[in-house]
């Protein structure tokens, strides 16, 4: 026991939720100044008199009161993100190569959660089991995403990239990726409409993951605004950092982590240390289908409601942020998830406010974007450049 | 029973017949060099043997055992390890992982402490910059690096491609003495070299290779003194 | 598991009503004496895949009104065929069937569709050769708005939605109101009729967004709970108005909730659940009622029943109407025609000169676009979380109203 203990890397479990503290407040802080300062700027202008129309307050109170819960909801999503960009950091790290298949196996993921969990909601167990017990129950369903996601990576590049792995040009395991993805997709909708016949599939409500912990209340004019998390909120975040802790520690503290990094680095020279380089790619897919298949199955609880296409949109964004983090970069996807997620909530929050509702939240993606092109013209590398990834 | 006998090794990129029938014989204890040119299939030579590159035609046999049913990461475990040309350290893992990942091939980390040790010893340098990332490191460092991680797996049999490449002079001679030094403490040595007058220095016995062929063969002493070795290899004194 | 028999059941019978419609032309052939007085009318519906319930109905409402009131063109020497054809709920389908429809100089008039995605570009073959068609369910603006002579329906329409929407909220007492929808024709369209409407009717617009978002709905809830309106309204599907609703619900939001007919799904309960009952709960717009709401369906539900052994669905008494209105303009057209059969315009020209027609679902007259000059509207109330009492959800009310100029 003593010696398991001594052997665990204690720095290497606590390095990524330092990463984690400082990222989340980093982005909380300088968003959260530029959105004040704005608000403070524009106060006297016809936006602050719109908001003093709307709602009663100064555009500064406005922004304030509202801030707390656009962190807590950007922080959220941003992890959600992070989740499943590590899918396309570690694959694109280990072969430089961009598993666009990895939506959807976070997509088959959420389906093999979701339909376990209507599967035991049909037999009546959910809707009477304690809560200690619908969390043992979702922990499950968790797992199995996840089981289910890994297995399937690691036979998508089995069966679609390792025979072209050789191929003289990089566009055509892309092109198999782009194959596989509409591949996945199409099979999710062939077996819901074989067995279920049903398209959306919705999460089955039971336990208390839907409650909100209120912290308070903020009064803002007439109104009061509530600040709050849900649990499954907090289910997610934590779920989010333990996938990460866990990871990091893989990949930096343990023996089959080095290989891969090894691998990564330079498959003929690991090969020579001994390394079975198709054994690590293989399990660098288990990896990333692990995350996935978790991240599918939390975004399922969190957002309800998934059908064939719903790895689509996140598995985008996660992209996104596996380059702007610095894709390949395990702690760059971390940050690229999390200044991703919160960007987006920020313009989707403020937008309207500041544009006097001429462009929306419907904006929000444009908005984020346009911001990350800005951010990859000045580091095409990504914000975790090259040099920082030695260790990642 | 010979440590390595290749025989009759024929290899091709594509098209290319890089190494039309070669057959060489390493004893157990010996420094054995392989000259050549650029070019001349020297390198090829030690990949065919690490299983890198595909043999079509001919046997590579270690203490009598064919290697040709062996994947290249299968090799270590049989107790062949190379430092590839160029080094080959892993540039943005620390030396200490470095060092680590030479000892991957074996079963458990038990002898870790006093191989690192023994390494150490060899190469004081490395163990200063222990944390520090390999890419950082100096050419003879990097050298070092990638001798002492190939010293981690333990190898009977030791392949060294070209050490002495792109290093100053002071440096070359340093890594040669200790390569002398492993082969001493027991380690059987193919040296590659393009530097044939320090490699026939050291070594027991020659080969040299010329366009995919063995032209020449003898002790070392003996070589040096070949007046086409001198003319081809030597700067003709 | 009764939904699987009911789908094999109806299998069954669109493979028996084929088989009658290749029958149908042999027996033409045997007694071409009476070729010059065969009348034929089609239908066009999902006879097939996961549509077919409603569209197998939609045929049987047909066929009924052909049994029922079929007899004057019958005493006037005419023999009338009922042609169905199975658009699969798919507009390649539609298409090919509306060619084969057309060239069968016997067929005079169309029952169909029940996509508006199906009927828009079915109808545009059956404008080039001038053949009728009285739509029993297509609500979308433009199967009227192409101003074709001889497009009809017999339902309301999506634009009318956001104004019934509006009255309903001004009638409840709604102050302000905040309008989402998700940027489609459809959902952007009745959105955007609905906040015209509140602001004509003194209710303060608090914002109005569009999103393609599905899942998360954090950041377009911000600005809702700043502004806390007593209704959020979504234009668009339940997919993502449920998830929507049930976002706000979660964050606190206490108001009322409102839909279009794209909200009509036990899946909306399904995702939503008790956030749609809670606060002051949820209500959606929809162009078509349950039978029992229409004031002369009684009889048809009975002999529907009779007929059948089956509840008609949504939809099903529209199609009897459809073929009531055909029945009725052929015979117009050919007493107009001495008892001739009559052309394919002047059956068009009949049914839109028809002058308050009592049908079962409402009495018709059409404008000259083909729109019903007054089409019912229901506003429903989402009276309980569980999916499965989703179709015992109340009518909050019923409105009648003219399509827009
Ligand atoms: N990857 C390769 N593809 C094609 N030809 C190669 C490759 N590697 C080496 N060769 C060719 O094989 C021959 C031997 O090369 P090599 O063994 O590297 O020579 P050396 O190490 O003696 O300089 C050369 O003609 C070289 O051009
Ligand atoms: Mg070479």
């Amino acid at each position: 026991m003593k010696r398991l203990f001594s052997s665990i890397n204690i720095r290497e479990l606590l390095r990524p939720i330092g990463q984690l503290a400082i990222f989340s407040l980093g982005s909380a802080v300088i968003l959260s100044a530029i959105v004040l300062l704005l608000a403070l700027i524009m106060d006297k202008t016809a936006v602050g008199l719109g908001v003093l129309a709307r709602f009663h307050v100064s555009l500064f109170t406005y922004t304030l009161v509202n801030l707390p819960q656009v962190l807590i909801d950007g922080l959220t999503i941003g992890f959600v993100y992070a989740a499943i960009a590590l899918g396309y950091t570690m694959v694109y790290g280990v072969l430089e190569f961009i598993n666009f298949a990895h939506s959807e196996i976070f997509a088959v993921g959420a389906f093999v959660g979701v339909e376990i969990l209507i599967f035991l909601d049909g037999l009546g167990i959910l809707s009477a089991v304690p809560n200690w017990a619908a969390f043992l129950i979702l922990i499950g369903a968790i797992l199995a995403g996840m089981l289910a996601s890994g297995l399937l990576a690691v036979a998508v590049e089995r069966v679609a990239y390792r025979p072209l792995r050789g191929a003289s040009s990089r566009l055509v395991p892309l092109i198999s990726a782009i194959g596989v993805s509409f591949f996945l997709q199409d099979a999710i909708r062939m077996t819901e409409s074989l067995t279920t016949g049903q398209f959306n599939r919705i999460f089955p409500t039971f336990g208390n993951f839907d409650d909100r912990l209120k912290f308070g209340e903020l009064p803002m004019g007439a109104n009061m605004i509530t600040l709050g998390v849900s649990i499954k909120s907090i289910i997610v975040i934590i779920a989010a950092v333990l996938m990460l802790v866990g990871l990091n520690y893989l990949v930096n503290a343990t023996k089959i982590g080095k290989a891969i990094r090894a691998v990564a680095q330079d498959r003929t020279t690991a090969n020579l240390m001994g390394i079975n380089v198709n054994y690590i790619i293989s399990f660098t897919f288990l990896v990333g289908g692990l995350l996935g298949g978790a991240a599918g199955v939390l975004y399922a609880l969190k957002f309800t409601r998934i059908d064939p296409f719903v790895g689509f949109f996140p598995g985008l964004k996660a992209f996104t942020a596996a380059v702007l983090g610095g894709i390949g970069n395990i702690t760059g996807a971390l940050l690229g998830g999390i200044v991703l997620g919160m960007l987006e909530t920020f313009a989707g929050s403020y937008l309207g406010v500041f544009t006097i509702g001429a462009a929306g939240t419907e904006y929000k993606d444009i908005f984020a974007f346009g911001i990350l092109i800005l951010v990859l013209i000045f580091r095409p590398q990504g914000l975790m450049g090259e040099n920082v990834s030695q260790k990642a | 029973m010979a440590m390595l006998e290749v025989t009759n090794l024929h290899t091709y990129y594509g098209n290319i017949h890089a190494l039309k029938g070669i057959s060489l014989t390493i004893e157990q204890g010996e420094i054995v060099t392989l000259i050549g040119a650029n070019g001349a299939g020297k390198t090829t030579t030690l990949r065919a043997i690490c299983g890198l590159v595909k043999t079509q035609g001919g046997t590579i046999q270690l203490e009598s055992e064919d290697l040709n049913p062996y994947k290249a990461h299968q090799i270590v475990y049989k107790g062949v390890s190379m430092v590839p040309e160029g080094r080959g350290v892993f540039a943005r893992l620390s030396v200490s992982e470095n060092l680590d990942l030479g000892a991957y091939s074996l079963p458990d980390r038990k002898t870790r402490d006093a191989d690192l040790e023994k390494v150490f010893t060899i190469f004081p340098r490395l163990k200063e910059r222990e944390k520090q990332i390999a890419g950082t490191l100096s050419g003879g460092e990097q050298q070092m690096l990638a001798i002492g991680r190939a010293l981690m797996a333990h190898p009977r049999l030791l392949l060294l491609d070209e050490p002495s490449m792109g290093l100053s002079p002071i440096l070359v001679e340093s890594i040669f003495s200790t390569v002398k030094d492993i082969n001493r403490q027991g380690t059987t040595i193919l040296l590659v070299e393009q530097n044939a007058q320090m490699a026939l220095t050291i070594a027991d016995r020659a080969y040299v290779l010329e366009s995919g062929i063995i032209a020449m063969q003898g002790k070392g002493s003996e070589l040096l003194e070949d007046p086409r070795v001198i003319k081809a290899y030597l700067g003709g004194q | 598991m009764s939904k699987r028999l009911f789908a094999v059941a109806s299998l069954l019978i669109v493979a028996s009503m084929l088989l009658a419609a290749c029958g149908a032309p042999a027996a033409a052939t045997q007694a071409p004496a009476a070729a010059d007085k065969v009348i034929k009318i089609a239908t066009q519906s999902p006879l097939s895949g996961d549509m077919s319930a409603v569209g197998v109905d939609i045929k049987r409402g047909a066929e009924l009104a052909l049994n029922q009131l079929g007899a004057p063109l019958a005493g006037m020497g005419f023999k009338v065929e009922l042609a169905p054809f199975d658009d699969q709920g798919n507009p390649d389908t539609g298409v090919a069937n509306a060619k084969q429809i057309v060239s069968d100089p016997a067929i005079l008039c169309v029952v169909g569709h029940y996509n508006s995605g199906v009927q828009i570009p079915s109808s545009e073959v059956y404008h080039t050769s001038g053949l009728a068609n009285v739509s029993p369910a297509n609500t979308n603006p433009k199967v009227t708005t192409r101003g074709y002579p001889e497009i009809n329906r017999i339902v309301g329409r999506d634009d009318v939605q956001g104004v019934v929407g509006a009255d309903f909220a001004a009638e409840k007492g709604v102050k302000s109101v905040f309008v989402v929808h998700d940027k489609t024709a459809y959902g952007q369209g009745i959105a955007e009729f609905f906040k015209k409407e509140s602001e004509a009717k003194g209710m303060q617009v608090l914002g109005f967004e569009g999103t393609e978002e599905k899942a998360n709905f954090d950041a377009l809830l911000s600005p809702i709970m700043a502004a806390n309106p007593d209704l959020v309204y979504f234009g668009g599907m339940y997919g993502q108005a449920a998830v929507l609703f049930k976002q706000a619900r979660a964050k606190g939001f206490q108001g009322m909730f409102m839909s279009d007919d794209g909200f009509d799904s036990s899946d909306a309960a399904k995702i939503g659940g008790q956030s749609l009952i809670d606060g002051a709960g949820t209500y959606y717009s929809t162009v078509s009622g349950p039978a029992t709401l229409y004031p002369g369906t009684a009889k048809f539900i009975t002999d529907f029943k009779a007929a059948y052994n089956s509840d008609p669905q949504p939809f099903a008494a529209q199609g009897y109407d459809s073929m009531a209105i055909c029945l009725k303009a052929i015979e117009d057209a050919a007493k107009a025609n001495n008892n001739a059969v009559p052309t394919r315009e002047s059956v068009a020209k009949a049914i839109r000169a028809l002058k308050d027609f009592v049908g079962i679902t409402g009495t018709f007259t059409f404008n000259s676009i083909g729109d019903p000059t007054s089409a019912k509207y229901f506003v429903i109330k989402v009276d309980s979380a569980d999916p499965t009492a989703w179709s015992k959800n109340s009518i909050a009310e019923t409105l009648d109203i003219a399509p827009p100029q």
